[in-house]
């Protein structure tokens, strides 16, 4: 072999070796790599479980909170029901002396007289006109009491019902009236001015918009209830504005402080009392427009009032 | 076909037959400025062009030649991966190991490796049964591979190429069995 040759092969062996080295090393970086990237997605997947632990937290505490309210709108309908069939109870004893007297004229030779006479006793106490009127708005009043209760019970479920966490093309001004609904108990005192206008379907998660829709409406009644000087008023709204759903909140209550506008979104940040709130609601609220890519305004002034604006984009490409 | 089969298949030339011979094969397979890199994606042409050279030139059927490169490479990778191969204490192990533990490590390592299925039978103590699918088709390379690796473990085999998709088969089946 000549020198040259020599000297070429030893720069080969070297170049060679260096490659070796050097594919040594991205292998290894290769290798960690993968691995961090393992153990994050790990991590991601334990975040997104403690994520849907908390919904599942801030939705039974909204719970609680409604319960009472339903208890109460149940029972409204529940004591004009009852008050109804109570009257009926009081044709009761009428009814069946009627019935009795058509069974007896049906095969014997009653007089007139003798029938006038009985029909007469049986409506001392309530004449059969009454009667006849009553019985009709009975039935009605009773058919609507039971709906009532069936539509309060339904929203219930419907809100508490797990659901596949999902996104899917929905109607977001529909969600916004049944939250409305089901918040109604709760906002009793209040006076509640809407303007829900119809918008195009878009693409989202209609059980997570459910839950920041009525923590809005719950955070604007918890503000309004801390203002005892003037008569208390939410306003929401829902409309497109061009590319944006643009759906807000506004009450008169008590307002933020500028440093609790800043932490509003903080988990676990409250300054409701203890056991009234989880401080989870607004970074539930956060995180769904987060995901759809939409943005959030912060109107309020301590002591005047908040207004809340959730946009959202037309298009809903949320993927 | 990733570069670390070449490189091999490079390690193996010049070796045995010098870097003068590496650069005509290159030449002559047109890739006169190729230089390979492990972690890299070649086209697969491009192996098969090398192959067809070296066994044009060395007049040795491409079978043959194949399933002695497969026997180097095992050494090869065996190298240049002894953490992976040292996991294994014997042959057979290492054969079934293939799937589960050894294509994992791949795939940790190579992005896109297009590996081929593997799937490891055992019929009795000393006898496995190995089903080798992959449009690539190198099967006398695979075949290479198990004669390199029981070497490497000290173990005597009877290999059987069963069925092949060179001879029509849906896939390629070998019958290894143990005989020390």
């Amino acid at each position: 072999m000549t020198d040259s040759n020599l000297d070429y092969k030893k720069a080969y062996l070297r170049e060679r070796a260096a490659r070796d080295e050097l594919e040594r090393l991205l292998e290894q970086k290769t290798r960690h790599l993968y691995e961090v990237n393992q153990a994050l997605e790990e991590k991601v997947a334990i975040l997104e479980r403690q994520k849907s632990l908390l919904l599942k937290t801030e939705k039974m505490a909204t719970l609680g909170t409604i319960a009472a309210g339903v208890a109460h709108e149940v029972n409204n309908p529940l004591a004009y029901i009852s008050s109804n069939l109570e009257s009926l109870m009081d044709f009761n004893k009428t009814i069946r002396d009627l019935l009795v007297l058509a069974n007896e004229l049906i095969d014997s030779d009653l007089c007139d007289e003798s029938i006038k006479q009985r029909l007469n006793a049986m409506q001392t106490t309530i004449p059969f006109s009454m009667m006849a009127d009553e019985i009709e708005d009975i039935g009605g009043d009773v058919l609507e009491g039971v709906r009532r209760i069936a539509g309060i019970v339904s929203n219930l479920l419907n809100f508490s019902r797990p659901k596949e966490n999902k996104l899917k093309d929905i109607k977001l001004d529909e969600v916004v009236n049944r939250m409305i609904k089901l918040a109604a108990s709760q906002l009793r005192s209040i006076r509640l001015e809407t303007a829900i206008d119809e918008v195009p379907p878009i693409y989202c998660n209609p059980d997570t918009f459910g839950q920041a829709v009525l923590n809005l409406l719950l955070n604007a009644k918890d503000a309004c209830e801390s203002e005892l000087h003037r008569k208390s008023e939410i306003k929401v709204s829902l409309s497109k504005e061009k590319e944006w759903l643009r759906f807000s909140v506004e009450d008169n209550g008590i307002g933020m402080t500028d440093e609790t506008i800043t932490r509003i979104f903080e988990p676990f940040f409250t300054t409701k009392m203890v056991g009234k709130g989880t401080g989870l609601g607004m970074s539930i609220v956060y995180s769904f427009v987060e995901e759809h890519h939409g943005r959030i305004e912060v109107d309020s002034v301590f002591g005047v009032g908040s207004k809340i604006s959730l946009f959202l984009p037309v298009t809903g490409d949320s993927n | 076909m990733k570069g670390i089969i070449f490189r091999a298949l490079e390690e193996l030339v010049v070796t045995n037959y010098g870097m003068d011979q590496w650069e005509r094969l290159l030449e002559q397979s047109n890739l006169a400025d190729r230089y390979f890199l492990g972690p890299k994606s070649y086209p697969d042409e491009e192996l098969i062009a090398l192959v067809t050279v070296i066994s044009s030139t060395l007049n040795k059927p491409q079978p043959e030649l194949i399933r002695d490169f497969g026997q180097y490479l095992f050494g090869f990778l065996s190298r240049s991966h002894k953490d992976l191969v040292d996991q294994f204490d014997r042959f057979d192990t290492l054969i079934e190991g293939i799937d589960g533990i050894i294509h994992k490590e791949v795939e940790k390592l190579y992005a896109e490796p297009n590996l081929p299925s593997i799937l490891v039978q055992r019929i009795s103590n000393n006898e496995l049964h190995i089903t080798y699918d992959s449009p690539r088709k190198l099967c006398f390379c695979a075949e290479g591979l198990i004669h390199g690796a029981a070497s490497y473990f000290g173990t005597d085999i009877h290999l059987v190429h069963e069925t092949c998709t060179h001879q029509g088969a849906e896939h390629c089946t070998f019958r290894v069995t143990l005989t020390s």
